[in-house]
């Protein structure tokens, strides 16, 4: 519980020492693709799209996260419905593989911590690795070739979504710090969507939206942040977006 | 419904938008690089960034892709009394402290008891405690796992440590067990076998 307080408190700090840093519109949104990576130009683009890694829940007025299962499950069918919509769309082959199994899961933790050090050190420039100045080159190794060996897919989406809504008690409570001159931070909305191939691990496009809108529990919202975790996807060769 | 603490992802993704202490320099490849005070002479290949920011006055980090996905650390010329790392904010004891006399096991236990201090971890397991070289100098190396929270995700690591002069010389690779260990551990083998040593004179200011 004390570690809860401690969390938040770090975290009130973090979003309210923003501003002070920022000296221009501060980017909440970037994408990076592996070099020299399009789509091949003909045949089919086959790609396994993996469950959604889905936090949803409510700020309570400690600041504490609270997951609702009920919102869980309307966004988890919402978003996978927007994302294979959208990816269809796009022209692609896709299947859905809807099982957790344990080369997954340890996978989706590597892809966390990848996409964490690829924020922190590339996309968004704060704190960069000389390294990595103008490549992209993260990878989650060829070990994801166990996740779905049967799949008939060259490629695998990653997609994490986070939305943290306010409680009743939590929006007085920043009404009230609003109006004695603080920061209201409101909820918090990200997430990220990464293409990989599905031999190398090499993960090919990356996408971080920090501050992200729509109420995925919705159709609608649910689209809206489905294309807005979409934006810059790769093209085929020869065309522009698909 | 249950209350999840969220510091990883949430601080991970905030926490990039605000500027960091920290400043990484690239290392050279195929190069000699002075290390940890220049104490330690590493030859390191292509890919490696160096951080300003050192856990403790007598080491040095390196990573590749992130501290999170590959962490290099040196520690060179500990001396008795001293800890590996600097005290965590906030820490409830101390943390150990060399002592010159340590036989290997208890080097080993020194790092163990430690790094679960610092990275308030209990699910730390040592194993594979053997003798090797560190540089030309005889030494322990061994290997560990363990779960960092909140993460789920095992990390593995190998450290290869020696006392001379009655200083502790360890060198400790740290990933994630999932490809980033089995990718470099061969490479970061190589290193620690080519590492040169360059204690003080005796009777050398400190």
């Amino acid at each position: 519980m004390v570690r809860g307080y401690l969390v938040s408190a770090l975290l009130a700090a973090l979003v309210a020492a923003g501003p002070i840093h920022a000296q221009s519109p501060v980017v909440t949104e970037k994408s990076a693709v592996r070099e020299g990576f399009v789509f091949p130009a003909t045949g089919e683009v086959r790609v396994l799209l993996f469950r959604p890694d889905i936090k949803i829940g409510e700020t309570t007025t400690a600041g504490l996260f609270q997951t609702q299962a009920e919102w869980h499950g309307a966004a988890r069918s919402e978003l996978v419905g927007a994302l294979r919509a959208a990816s269809e769309r796009r022209g692609l082959k896709v299947s859905l593989h809807d099982e957790e199994n344990a080369a997954l899961t340890e996978h989706r933790a590597l892809f966390r911590l990848v996409v964490s050090a690829a924020i922190r050190h590339k996309l968004f420039g704060r704190d960069p690795l000389p390294s990595k100045s103008g490549t992209f080159d993260w990878s989650l190794g060829s070990g994801v070739a166990r996740i779905a060996p049967q799949a008939d897919a060259d490629y695998g989406l990653f997609l994490f979504s986070h939305d943290s809504f306010e409680s009743a008690g939590r929006r007085a409570a920043q009404l009230v710090t609003a109006l004695m001159g603080g920061a209201n931070n409101g909820g918090a909305h990200f997430g990220y969507a990464a293409l990989v191939d599905l031999g190398s691990g090499d993960i090919l496009w990356l996408n971080v939206d920090l501050k992200a809108s729509g109420d995925v529990r919705t159709p609608e919202g649910a689209a809206s942040r489905i294309e807005q975790l979409l934006a810059g996807f790769p093209a085929r060769a020869g065309q522009g977006q698909p | 419904m249950r209350l999840v603490p969220l510091a990883f992802s949430l601080i991970a993704l905030l926490g990039a938008a605000m500027p960091l202490r920290a400043e990484w320099k690239a290392l050279s490849a195929d190069e000699d690089v002075a290390v940890a005070g220049k104490l330690m002479i590493a030859t390191p290949k292509g890919g490696w960034n160096r951080s300003t920011a050192k856990p403790s006055a007598r080491s040095e980090r390196w990573t590749r892709d992130g501290l999170a996905l590959n962490e290099l650390t040196f520690f060179a010329g500990v001396a008795e009394g001293e800890a590996l790392y600097f005290a965590p904010l906030m820490a409830k004891q101390d943390l150990p402290k060399f002592r010159a006399q340590m036989l290997p096991t208890e080097i080993v236990e020194l790092f163990e008891n430690s790094n679960r201090m610092i990275l308030d971890s209990s699910v730390f397991a040592v194993s594979a405690v053997e003798p090797a070289k560190l540089g030309r100098f005889d030494g322990v190396r061994f290997s560990y796992t363990y779960a960092a929270q909140d993460e789920g995700l095992t990390r593995k690591g190998e450290g290869v440590a020696a006392i001379v002069d009655g200083k502790l010389y360890l060198v400790n690779f740290v990933a994630p067990a999932v490809h980033y260990f089995d990718r470099d551990i061969s490479e970061i083998r190589q290193l620690v076998s080519s590492l040169k040593l360059r204690p003080p004179k005796p009777g050398a200011a400190k």
